[in-house]
């Protein structure tokens, strides 16, 4: 077997597959986490999924059905929860279980073997292509530019909306344009986490990291830190024990969280003031 | 109004009315601001004093009437105009576990007037740590913010406000919800430490005896209208505000004094 650096060429792929997706999906997450957006994730989460089988269905790369859906659903809960006619978990709830809906209306015609449509549940990161790692890294770069670039307005969105209207930020832009990011990431990083595991991915690490620090800046660098480790601790031991990748990720992830919470600062601020 | 009184005042309000669902909250109110003014704007619940500094900003719309600030109509798109009003608002509960310090939210008040994109300069940074100190928050600057009592939030509030450097400041009830000995260390801040009149400042309240004595003027809503509009001397008295409030009497009850010191 060739190998480079003493890894076998064809696990190459999945390792830059996780360097990206764990990038992407943490920093996506630390969004999601501060501005207590969790339920949105789901839902585009689930909705890149029934993107990804109405393109099986109908033909397309299951990619650009993802990111058609994904992006959907940004620019249907967005603006809904935005102008508060409905409370944010209402329309979440209501895109995400039309989703749902459709979702297994694809599955049922998309036409002969559903192995294909299955396995976007839970993706594979073993099966990625050259392609895939192109629009993961172009992903990953586009996000952390544009966190570097507007790290004070994104700061400022995420931790303090209000007033970062009324000082004069271009708060709407700043938030659609985390969302379209975020919907973005979430659909290329399907093939490689799977559609049912996603959000776990993109929770996780940046939860983790907020239970960790009160610094902006440590828990952005702690939330990739953990997104990184859990991807490739996942693949390693998906690789050691032949287990499903996905899932040992996710695990990972979810091990990383526990840790964090028990020895998170914030818990034992809290533990003192019962005290 | 003659041409050049216009161009003097920096805010401009004529026959304005909002509505909310069918609902006046302002019913065409006319008042102008001119630079250098403190004005307190009184008025019990509902009586549509948030909704004009609202509409000031360009977060609320209006359905009659013109407005100008600083010779421009607000919007919401008019970010560059919202650069120049410094706003308090009253406390809100935050989450305790946001990740954002005393020194970081107070640097937000710079976020929109250094540029988009742009990183805080030396200069910035300078300026927000020399204003926490003079508001006498610096043993709080690293704190995170959800860790601050009200009385020490809204002190970050106003130092926000300070470093925005703008030419008007809009004070929105900034001492309710916050405990009695905090509303006066507040209340003494803005009274005896800043100069309200290094701004055009409209400070909006209910309560009688939160109003900074150094006041130059008293602007009355009552229902959406300018009920009344003078000097405090002349409408700071117990007729005048229980006619204002409907005899309400907890605005008289007493503890209220107002010893206005003419500039």
């Amino acid at each position: 077997m060739h190998e480079v650096l003493g890894i076998p060429e064809y696990l190459w792929r999945p390792i830059f597959a996780g360097l990206f997706s764990g990038i992407a999906c943490s920093i996506t997450g630390v969004f999601i986490v501060t501005m207590h957006l969790s339920f949105l994730g789901i839902c585009i989460a689930h909705s890149a999924f029934t993107g990804a089988l109405f393109s099986l269905w109908i033909g397309w790369n299951p990619l650009l059905g993802s990111i058609l859906f994904s992006l959907i659903a940004s620019a249907i809960v967005g603006p809904l929860a935005d102008r508060g006619e409905l409370s944010p978990d209402t329309s979440t709830g209501i895109v995400f279980s039309t989703m749902l809906g459709l979702a297994f209306l694809f599955l049922g015609l998309i036409p002969g073997s559903k192995a294909s449509a299955l396995s976007l549940f839970w993706g594979n990161i073993l099966t990625v292509t050259r392609m895939d790692i192109y629009i993961l890294s172009g992903i990953t770069t586009f996000l952390l530019l544009l966190f570097t670039i507007f790290f004070k307005e994104i700061h400022a969105v995420l931790c303090h909306r209000q007033i970062a209207v009324y000082v004069g930020i271009p708060t709407a832009l700043i938030f659609y344009l985390l969302l379209i990011t975020t919907g973005l990431t979430i659909a290329v990083s399907l093939q490689t986490v799977g559609g049912l595991l996603i959000y776990s991915l993109l929770l996780n690490p940046s939860a983790s990291a907020h239970q960790l620090t009160y610094r902006f800046k440590t828990m952005l660098i702690l939330s990739i830190l953990f997104g990184i480790t859990s991807c490739w601790g996942g693949l390693a031991l998906s690789y050691k024990y032949n287990l499903p990748t996905g899932a040992t990720i996710i695990l990972i992830s979810s091990l990383i969280f526990i840790l964090s919470a028990i020895f998170s600062p914030k818990r034992q601020v809290k533990g003192e003031k019962n005290v | 109004m003659s041409r050049e009184t216009y161009q003097d005042n920096t805010i401009n309000i004529q026959n304005v009315s909002a509505y909310y669902n069918n609902h006046p909250a302002l019913d065409n109110i006319t008042l102008s601001f001119r630079r250098g003014e403190f004005a307190v704007i009184l008025g019990p619940n509902g009586s549509g004093k948030t909704t004009l500094l609202k509409i000031l900003c360009g977060l609320c719309k209006f359905q009659k009437g013109s407005v100008k600030v600083l010779g421009q109509t607000p919007s919401s798109y008019n970010f560059l105009l919202r650069r120049k009003i410094a706003h308090v608002a009253q406390v809100e509960s935050i989450d305790p576990k946001l990740p954002i310090t005393v020194r970081e939210s107070v640097a937000t008040g710079r976020a929109g007037t250094s540029g988009l994109g742009r990183p805080l300069k030396k200069s910035d940074w300078k300026l927000v740590d020399t204003t926490i100190e003079w508001i006498g928050i610096s043993h709080l600057a690293d704190k995170p913010i959800g860790h601050l009592s009200g009385g020490e939030r809204q002190k970050t509030s106003i130092a926000r406000a300070l470093v925005q450097q703008a030419p008007i400041l809009l004070l929105d009830e900034p001492t309710a919800s916050i405990d009695p000995n905090a509303q006066k260390d507040i209340l003494d801040l803005l009274e005896h430490k800043m100069d309200l009149h290094s701004f055009t400042t409209l400070y909006v309240t209910h309560e009688i005896s939160m109003i900074p004595n150094r006041c130059d003027r008293i602007v009355m809503l009552q229902n959406g209208k300018v009920w009344a509009d003078g000097k405090p001397d002349e409408l700071i008295n117990e007729e005048k505000l229980k006619e204002l409030y409907g005899g309400n009497g907890f605005c008289c009850s007493g503890k209220f004094s107002f010893h206005h010191t003419h500039h």
